[in-house]
């Protein structure tokens, strides 16, 4: 059975010294730059009033699940959970918007916020589930390791998710979307 | 809890304190006047909101005692339940509390200024804020906090207070500022912070008046100067009228966003105050988590305050040396019969001379009594920017100027005599400030080697009370030539005590007392002593050749004198900016013999009057120096008008008036002063006066302009009331509304117009007037 979870805002959150280093930004660094500050924020308010977070999410025995898609670091799990996060393509739409208002530097921060706040969600479902289903291994996403990126298909179909779009790449549209697998041992480790 | 343990909780992590009370109460139904009564009157109400705050993840959850003060308590007439709104409170929090959470007594101003701002005696502050602080933590209170203080010597009586109440309780300290870092009596976050960091409190805070965004550059201000660890409670945003309701604009995300900045900022405590809820403060704890506070960057330098000016010792200090009544018979006189005027005005001089300190030394002591002493400090505050040397000899003298005095002053002198120094530590660690020893005990040293040998004594008596040896000049003492006495024994004492690392301070004229062309004889000196390393230098900045001479000494050294940034404005501006009415009276008398009054009032006065409002405007003077000058000029205003016969010289009468239920009056009494003295005639109803009330009175009194104070939040919708009012029964009459609650929105909302501050009050009722009548 797949679900559909809708994060509370501070799953989403990311934490600003984080979103500041994907901007190559050391936050203690520019900490004093009040004006800077307010404006990066401005852009963190943006970012979370135009987001639609949402995780869909399974669960299935590992033997159901194609060999190809199971990476080799999940070698002895019975069960694996699979899930895409999703901010939405309304933040897609704002990125590209400034972008094409020639708002180059807002666009960029914005689109830095996106993936680390998309990163947040993930950390935080991932805390949840393995709250639920207790031992499991690190999470795991295709185009990494042994699994190809165009496995997101497989999984986006998997979770029967309409408002993702998967291009022959692997890339997902919105853009500010990821799969991610964790598998279960179902035993004390 | 004990001031270490709650000390090394906060090296460990960032600590959560709740959000706000009284507005969250009136969001949740509450309709009374006082949210402290609430805690005998409907406890339960009370506890619920603690818990929460609670259970949003508070560490700290404050007492609602915010204005639990007798003085404030008076104003509703329930003063006789001191002690049990404050014990009753401290019960509240303690049940709403789980596991390790502390409870902090919360205290705040008595709601009026000190003297020499306000009428309250620094005494009576003390008192009631002693008589709480007693109260609070003998009912347990694991801390205190004083917060939104906007005086900072009000302040410093609820600090002393707490102390002597008790010196274990953990102690915070919280000033409350504008967006330009100053409060509204003109103490920036720095001179805040400077003090601080010598009164024996544990965090040192901003709260208040500010939205999260604006408070950021006041924070990261004090981040810099402040030694103390830090606590900052913004309020969300300005109060909007939704519906019939107030709310706050700043979104619990918004909030824990501009929280964190504070965090990376180095704040180690972190809350919320006015407009702030139970979700702010979840949103915050949840989105910053547990963490350790950041380290900060601190400057390390020394300065002298006063309420108003800050000045950096470095790279030298010069100390003007003029106010001393010792051999002035006239001067010592004045001062007995409590007239100060000569005072203020050397004071004047010397800041435009360029010193960064005034020496003030009473002459005879004996002939004075303790009245003197608080009535020259209280002047010199009043009338006079430059911090203070204060040259007491009599030490409940010196404690008497200490403990009135606003800001961090210079303590001149202790003798390296144990007894002495230490009684002299113990103000300086008591009330702040820096310190001189003399190299002396009973009788000076003959050679340097000796001088510095009782430096080298002093240096360990003070090394073991604490107290930080930049905070201390030493002083090689200098000695009148032509008795024998050999002034290189003093320029050899300050080289020896500079390879020590001390900081120097002489008496530069001493030097040539008796002596004829004095000016050339302390020049070369002060050079002399200034190649071996001299600090700093009590001297006559009105000669210009020790003033040359140290700029050009400085200049070889590649250092400069901070430039002296002062205001250069035609006479009569300056006359009023330094409150001198008999120069002032004696220039319209002189204009009057070639104008009319009328003319002089409109043209002349009034213009000059402008002319202080924009410097005030622009942040060059702050509301003290507007204040003084408003009461400076009123009677010249008064004197015109009696010359001219009739009200013509008005420009139109305003009627003010304190909203119901709301008992703040120094806002509106200032706005009062600056009206007057811009020309207006004003009518005061007083505070808390209902609708009705003022609606009677604008048809009684006919006024061109009703002005409306509301200072709470929860008071604020009475003057939509009153506006309300006014146009239902057909009043025709200009509405201005201000206080700290009120903003342009509010104000659109309401039907009325908005003044930020008094000066804005000025200028808008000139243009509503002017384009009345025009």
């Amino acid at each position: 059975m797949v679900e559909l979870y809708v994060p509370k805002i501070e799953e989403y959150m990311p934490d600003k010294a984080i979103f500041l280093a994907r901007l190559r930004t050391r936050y203690k660094s520019i900490v004093d730059e009040t004006e800077m500050l307010v404006r990066f924020n401005e852009i963190f308010l943006q970012g979370l009033k135009v987001s639609k977070p949402v995780v869909h999410h399974c669960v299935r025995p590992v033997e159901e699940l194609p060999t190809a898609l199971i990476p080799h670091s999940f070698n002895g799990v019975k069960r694996v959970s699979l899930f895409l996060s999703t901010l939405g393509k309304d933040i897609d739409e704002l990125i590209n918007s400034l972008l094409e208002e020639g708002k180059t530097h807002d666009a960029t921060v914005l689109d830095a916020w996106a993936s680390e706040a998309l990163e947040a969600l993930n950390e935080s479902f991932d805390r949840r589930l393995r709250e639920r289903f207790n031992g499991g291994t690190m999470r795991f996403s295709p185009g990494y390791g042994n699994v190809d990126v165009r496995w997101n298909k497989y999984i986006v179909e998997l979770l029967n998710v309409e408002d993702v779009r998967v291009l022959s790449s692997g890339i997902m549209v919105p853009r500010k979307t990821t799969t991610c697998m964790i598998g279960w041992y179902d035993e004390k480790r | 809890m004990r001031r270490d343990e709650f000390l090394k909780l906060l090296e460990k992590r960032v600590l959560f304190l709740d959000g706000a009370y009284g507005t969250e109460l009136f969001k949740r139904g509450f309709r009374g006047k006082l949210v402290e009564a609430l805690n005998i009157e409907n406890p339960e109400m009370v506890r619920e909101l603690q818990r929460d705050y609670t259970d949003a993840g508070a560490d700290i959850l404050l007492t609602n005692t915010f204005s639990a003060n007798r003085v404030k308590l008076a104003q509703y007439g329930i003063e006789q339940l001191i002690e049990r709104i404050n014990a009753k409170a401290v019960e509240i929090a303690k049940s709403a509390c789980k596991g390790d959470r502390l409870v902090f007594g919360d205290m705040s101003s008595t709601g009026t200024f000190v003297k020499p701002l306000g009428e309250v005696d620094f005494e009576r502050a003390y008192e009631t804020f002693r008589e709480q602080a007693q109260i609070l933590v003998d009912s347990g209170v694991d801390g205190i906090i004083i917060e939104t203080m906007s005086d900072l010597k009000e302040l410093k009586a609820a600090v002393l207070a707490v102390r002597d109440v008790s010196k274990e309780i953990p102690l915070i300290v919280s000033m409350t500022f504008e967006e330009d870092g100053k409060s509204v009596t003109g103490t920036s976050v720095e001179i805040f912070a400077t003090l601080m960091n010598d009164l024996d409190v544990d965090v040192v805070g901003i709260n208040c008046t500010l939205e999260p965004k604006q408070m950021l550059s006041v924070f990261s201000r004090l981040a810099k100067y402040s030694r103390k660890p830090l606590c900052v409670e913004p309020n969300a945003g300005k109060p909007m009228l939704a519906g019939n309701k107030l709310v706050y604009r700043t979104s619990p995300e918004e909030f824990a966003i501009y929280m964190r900045d504070f965090v990376e900022l180095g704040a180690n405590i972190v809350g919320g105050c006015c407009g702030t809820g139970p979700e702010h403060i979840k949103l915050m704890r949840n989105y910053i988590g547990k963490r350790t506070p950041v380290q900060r960057a601190v400057r390390r330098e020394q300065f002298l305050a006063s309420r108003t000016v800050l000045k950096p010792i470095e790279p030298f200090l010069i100390i003007g040396e003029r106010i001393n009544a010792t051999g002035k018979k006239k001067l010592q006189e004045e001062i007995r019969q409590m007239n100060f005027s000569q005072l203020v005005r050397l004071a004047q001089e010397q800041e435009q001379e360029g010193c960064a300190a005034i020496d003030v030394n009473l002459g005879l002591e004996k002939v004075l009594s303790e009245e003197h002493f608080r009535g020259v400090i209280n002047e010199l505050d009043r009338y006079a920017s430059l911090p203070l040397s204060i040259d007491v000899q009599t030490l409940n003298f010196l404690e008497v100027c200490f403990r009135e005095y606003v800001g961090r002053a210079l303590l001149n002198s202790a003798t390296c005599d144990e007894k002495h120094l230490l009684a002299r530590i113990e103000l300086i660690k008591r009330y702040g400030g820096m310190l001189i020893v003399l190299c002396m005990e009973k009788d000076i040293p003959e050679h340097s080697e000796d001088r510095v040998r009782l430096a080298k004594k002093a240096v360990e008596i003070l090394k073991a009370e604490g107290v930080d040896l930049e905070r201390v000049f030493f002083d090689p003492l200098v000695l009148p030539i032509g008795v024998k006495k050999d002034h290189r024994v003093t320029v050899e004492t300050v080289r020896k005590l500079k390879e020590l690392g001390l900081k120097t301070s002489i008496g530069l004229s001493n030097l040539s007392f008796g002596l004829p062309e004095r000016e050339n004889v302390n020049a070369a000196f002060l050079s002399l002593c200034m190649d071996a390393g001299l600090s700093a230098a009590i001297l006559n900045s009105k000669e210009q050749t020790t003033m040359n001479v140290l700029r050009g000494a400085l200049a070889l050294k590649g250092e400069q004198l901070v430039k002296v940034d002062q205001l250069e404005e035609e006479p009569l501006v300056n006359y009023i900016l330094k409150g001198q009415r008999e120069q002032i009276m004696n220039l319209i008398q002189e204009t009057l013999k070639v104008h009319e009054p009328l003319h002089v009032s409109q043209n002349v006065l009034a213009k000059a009057m402008e002319r202080v409002g924009q410097l005030y405007a622009t942040g060059k003077i702050y509301l003290p120096h507007l204040l003084l000058a408003a009461e400076t000029v009123q009677p010249v205003f008064d004197y015109l008008n009696s010359l001219i016969g009739s009200d013509k010289n008005t420009l139109g009468k305003v009627l003010l008036a304190t909203v119901q239920d709301d008992i703040h009056d120094i806002g509106k009494k200032i706005v009062a002063t600056v009206l007057r003295s811009g020309g207006f005639e004003v009518v005061d109803l007083g505070k808390n006066v209902p609708a009705e009330r003022v609606l009677e009175a604008v048809k009684e009194l006919k006024p061109d302009i009703v002005g409306l104070s509301a200072m709470m939040t929860t008071t604020v919708g009475y003057v939509k009331e009153t506006a309300d009012l006014l146009r239902k029964n057909g009043v025709e009459v200009f509405v201005i509304a201000g206080g700290a609650s009120m903003n342009q929105q509010l104000a659109q909302q309401f039907g009325v117009y908005y003044a930020k501050d008094a000066l804005e009050a000025l200028n808008l009722c000139k243009r509503l007037l002017g384009g009345e009548k025009s």
